[in-house]
């Protein structure tokens, strides 16, 4: 019999919808556990479910940790993007490995189905984007068979309910960020990222088009690329699945997919939150290996 | 109100909705024989760019032939006396890319726009451009799709983010006059800023909801040279002013030049004039933008499928405005579909 | 300290050693104020004026600054955080309080944002602050052995839309449709009204209200989405003022010194279960302001109506003060003018 891993330690740092649904994917996986769910207001709905859950909680923000430091091996940082630059420090200089669900820019940028060999190391590891999540294997995928792209484009629509009051206020980071993600993974010199926000009820799915212009596109061998890299995506993403394509369109290479969530915290329709806390958990796990 | 001498502040979107009648097409010698014709005429602001607005150009929307930069400054060296205006859509343009450019190259009035339940996704970009000191207005597109009381509730954000004006877009040229009327008097009665409104003509309703807006109290109006714009066309701008003079609404605008304006723009910009197509029609009764129609058609094309049955299905999912690669998805789907029926 | 810190402090010295009046201000030797909304335009104020009464009375006293984020206050005012033993900065967000310091003596509670935009913008988060803040702060307060006086800051808005030219007093209370959007920010205001007259009633809680109207001066962001300030931003970059509508709203304004010493008048010497307008019972109309503003300047920039002529709704949001005035005689020392004129050097040096 094989020795049963000891579950890494983790710290979920913001109550929000984000860190919440992370807590019950944390849960759920056999590598984690989660030793201290930690907000700033004890009534909130995250707080209730996360005492319900029998986790331990706080209301004293970072604080929680640097009073004890023993409680973690990793940190979420599901806070935000300005939060986060003042956690980071004090996070470092504590050791912890932590993994960015913000925007912030700080760490490297992580897409499990690409890069997790390289990040285990980094201490500070960036979720990018729900849109950067999605679209970025595509992408990837593409570039691997395209070389020297000229240009790369990735759409997004979501559902208006999925996007609460910070994403709609940092819509310019978002894109800011997606387009640094998909210019990284494909070398791509210029990049274009576009978010649009649908209202309709019911809630659509979340869906992400990929958009690319080359010369002589190889089409068969693109999808095939493709058709790899969704399902390394499925093995943590369980609801990514490809709807359109590769196809050739008025001089463009169209590929569209779709991301259900599973409606664990949030609702199925959220997929854009899930994504990027499957990919999270997906990175963490990953480090928890690495040091079994 | 009746008796009173009534004005109305003219917007002409020519160089702009325009655009996606030549698929994001125009060039900057184009832009620059339409912007001199416009700031002769006395037209008040000459809104310029791509059809979906600042840092829309892409492969989503369609790669416009001249980057903003270039289609800017072609304008902004002829208008003396009009305003240069631009359309901008949050999700597409942002404040480091577009609208520091944009404040650079001399813009007088920025309309931050959103889908009309949307408004704020706008906050950060009125603001910034209030803190710079340009005009701003917010824009509710496709406002068709949501009710009086919601339109007040988002025109009401754009207010306290600092827009100066508020405009909802009949995007979708979806309106009959009563719709009009209701909406436009109960954004009048909510706010304390000047309300305008945006036609487009695909129920051929466009002229008709213009002057229905007036007479609830709107004061800007958009049209364009011989209603060149996305689907089929908008509020036609010669017509419009006509009909202002013979109603004594007051523009601004001199009846000849504008007219002489519409000449030129037919004869240096305009491919084919806008009519009222089958397909056009059905954009507006399915309620889907209007700027979709030439990719529907092309997609139509290339997968042997109705357009109609395409914008039926984009309304059924409720699609709004910069969703274009939803066509392929559902052209995909109804191709499918088709040919299951047939085996 | 920069240059432009070094500034800002003599700045609101002098303001300061205007509005200061001889009082009696042995209630709060020797005590600790607790101040909530800290790193905001009144709190960073109040903040200004209790220092100010510390350095120049020689007084002991002891402050608690809570708000969720300082970094606007410590970037405008870094000399009140720095190397100051009388000050102690809490970081927290008032939803999360469950207790408070034993030794406070006073509360002046002052968190909430006035922005329109985030009224806007994060409605649930602008309405649950002040409804669940204020409950939590009153649920702390009834555990305080010491508490000599709780000032919660209201807002001049709970008064519902008033059009008439008679000055808004106490009782001035017109309805309103609860269910429209934009009643949220006044409900939860009135909300906190009420919750604060339930704990005064059950506890015997020593409680008044302040229901502010409009401000000038520094401290205030010069981007808040308010007339004044938009006019002001125009004159201090020299371009053209601009008004929307026809410029007949009436509004009125008072200056941060005075609405500093105003309060805290208020929260030693208010009547317990009253309820006080502050502003200025000044009235005067945006077309006005706009040219006070432009003369003040240097008359070097024009004032320019919104195109699309609009006849404005008639709108007015003037107190009555009489009350601040008959039961703690005070006045203020900034007329518009001066109010203005401070505000501009301000900017001019700021900006």
């Amino acid at each position: 019999m094989k020795n049963a891993i000891k579950p890494l330690k983790v710290a979920i740092l913001g109550s929000g919808n984000i860190g919440t649904d992370l807590l019950v994917k944390t849960m759920r996986s056999p590598y984690l556990t989660c030793t201290l769910f930690i907000g700033r207001n004890m009534a909130s709905a995250g707080m209730r479910k996360a005492n319900e859950l029998g986790v331990k909680i706080s209301d004293q923000g970072i604080k929680a940790i640097q009073d004890d430091p023993a409680c973690c091996d990793v940190v979420f940082d599901a806070t935000s993007a300005l939060a986060h630059i003042q956690h980071w420090p004090i996070l470092a200089s504590l050791g912890k490995h932590v993994i960015d669900m913000t925007p912030s820019k700080i760490g490297e940028m992580c897409v499990p189905s690409i890069n997790l060999e390289d990040e285990s190391s980094a201490k500070n590891v960036n979720m990018i984007t729900c849109g950067g999540q999605a679209s970025v294997p595509i992408v990837y995928a593409i570039a691997a068979v395209q070389k020297d792209l000229e240009y790369v484009e990735v759409v997004s629509h979501i559902a208006s309910r999925s996007a609460g009051p910070a994403t709609r206020i940092n819509l310019d980071e978002y894109i800011e960020t997606t387009e640094a993600a998909v210019k990284k993974f494909s070398g791509a010199k210029h990049v274009k990222a576009i978010l649009t926000l649908n209202p309709a009820v019911p809630c659509v799915d979340m869906q992400t088009t990929v958009l690319v212009q080359v010369a002589s596109p190889k089409l068969a061998e693109i999808s095939e690329s493709i058709s790899k890299i969704v399902s390394k995506v499925q093995e943590y993403v369980p609801g990514y699945q490809l709807l359109v394509g590769p196809v050739l369109e008025n001089g463009r290479i169209v590929v569209t997919v779709k991301v259900c969530g599973l409606g664990d915290y949030l609702p199925k329709y959220a997929g854009n939150l899930d994504i990027i806390n499957c990919a999270a958990i997906a990175a963490a796990e990953h480090y928890a290996k690495s040091r079994a | 109100m009746q008796n009173q001498e009534r004005s109305v502040l003219i917007c002409d979107p020519t160089l702009r909705d325009g655009n996606h009648a030549v698929r994001h097409q125009l060039t900057a010698e184009q832009i620059a024989i339409y912007a001199a014709a416009a700031n002769v005429a006395g037209i008040p602001i000459v809104e310029v760019g791509h059809g979906n607005g600042l840092g829309a150009s892409s492969l989503q929307v369609g790669l416009a032939k001249t980057d903003d930069k270039s289609a800017l400054e072609a304008a902004r060296k002829v208008l003396t006396t009009s305003k240069l205006g631009v359309h901008v859509i949050p999700g597409f343009a942002t404040i480091k890319k577009d609208l520091r450019l944009a404040l650079d190259v001399g813009v007088d009035v920025f309309r931050i726009a959103s889908h009309c339940t949307e408004a704020d996704i706008t906050e950060r970009h009125i603001s910034y451009i209030r803190e710079h000191g340009r005009e701003v207005y917010g824009v509710l597109m496709m406002s068709h799709m949501a009710s009086e009381d919601i339109l007040v509730e988002e025109a009401s954000k754009m207010q306290a983010y600092g827009a100066e004006a508020l405009i909802i877009m009949d995007s979708a040229g979806a309106y009959i006059p009563s719709d009009v009327t209701s909406r436009i008097e109960a954004l009048v009665d909510a706010l304390g800023i000047p309300v305008g409104f945006h036609g487009h003509n695909n129920l051929g309703m466009a002229i008709a909801n213009s002057i229905s807006a007036v007479n609830a109290g709107a004061t800007i109006i958009d049209g364009t040279a011989r209603g060149f714009g996305a689907g089929a066309g908008n509020t036609q701008l010669e017509a419009l002013i006509a009909v202002f003079d013979k109603l004594g609404i007051k523009t601004g605008i001199d009846l000849y030049k504008v007219l002489d304006a519409g000449d030129i723009a037919e004869k240096y910009l305009v491919e084919t004039l806008p009519t009222i197509s089958s397909v056009s029609i059905v954009s507006g009764l399915s309620g889907v933008f209007s700027g979709y129609v030439k990719p529907v058609n092309r997609i139509a094309a290339e997968y042997n499928i109705d357009p109609r049955d395409i914008f039926f299905e984009l309304g059924r999912r409720k699609v709004v405005a910069g969703q274009e690669d939803m066509i392929i998805e559902v052209a995909t789907e109804l191709s499918k579909r088709g040919r299951n029926e047939r085996s | 300290m920069s240059a432009a810190n070094k500034f800002h402090q003599s700045f609101v010295q002098e303001d300061l050693a205007r509005v200061v009046m001889p009082m009696d201000l042995s209630q709060l030797n020797n005590s600790c104020v607790l101040i909530t909304g800290a790193s905001g335009f009144m709190g960073i104020w109040l903040t200004e004026l209790l220092t100010h009464l510390i350095k120049t009375q020689q007084l002991n006293l002891k402050l608690y600054l809570l708000a969720t984020d300082f970094s606007f206050a410590k970037r405008e005012a870094p000399h009140l955080y720095e190397q100051n033993e009388n000050i102690n900065v809490i970081c927290d967000d008032i939803r999360s309080l469950h207790e408070l310091p034993a030794d406070v003596e006073w509360i002046i509670h002052a968190a909430a944002s006035p922005d329109l935009r985030v009224h806007n913008s994060q409605p649930i988060y602008a309405s649950q602050t002040i409804a669940q803040g204020t409950l939590t702060l009153l649920e702390c307060a009834t555990r305080l052995p010491k508490l000599k006086g709780f000032l919660n800051v209201s807002s001049g808005y709970v008064y519902g839309y008033h059009s008439t030219k008679e000055l808004i007093a106490e009782k001035s209370f017109e309805g309103f449709d609860p269910t429209s959007f934009s009643a949220a920010y006044v409900e939860a205001k009135r909300y906190a009204e009420s919750l604060c007259t339930i704990y005064r009633n059950q506890f015997r809680l020593p409680i008044l209200n302040v229901r502010p109207f409009s401000f000038v001066g520094p401290y205030q962001s010069v981007d808040a989405p308010w007339a004044v300030n938009n006019f002001i931003n125009d004159a201090v970059n020299n371009q053209p003022i601009r008004i929307q509508g026809d410029g007949t709203a009436v509004r009125s304004y008072m200056y941060g010194a005075d609405m500093a010493w105003w309060l805290l008048n208020m929260l030693l010497r208010g009547e317990s279960g009253r309820s006080y307008n502050l502003g200025s019972a000044k009235a005067i109309t945006l077309k006005e302001l706009a040219e006070k503003i432009k003369h003040l300047s240097g008359d070097k920039i024009e004032i320019n109506h919104s195109r699309a002529l609009l006849k404005s709704k008639p709108s007015i949001f003037v107190p009555s003060v009489e009350l601040a005035q008959s039961d703690m005689g005070l006045r203020m020392q900034f007329d518009i003018d001066a109010a203005l004129l401070r505000t501009i050097q301000w900017y001019a040096k700021s900006i």
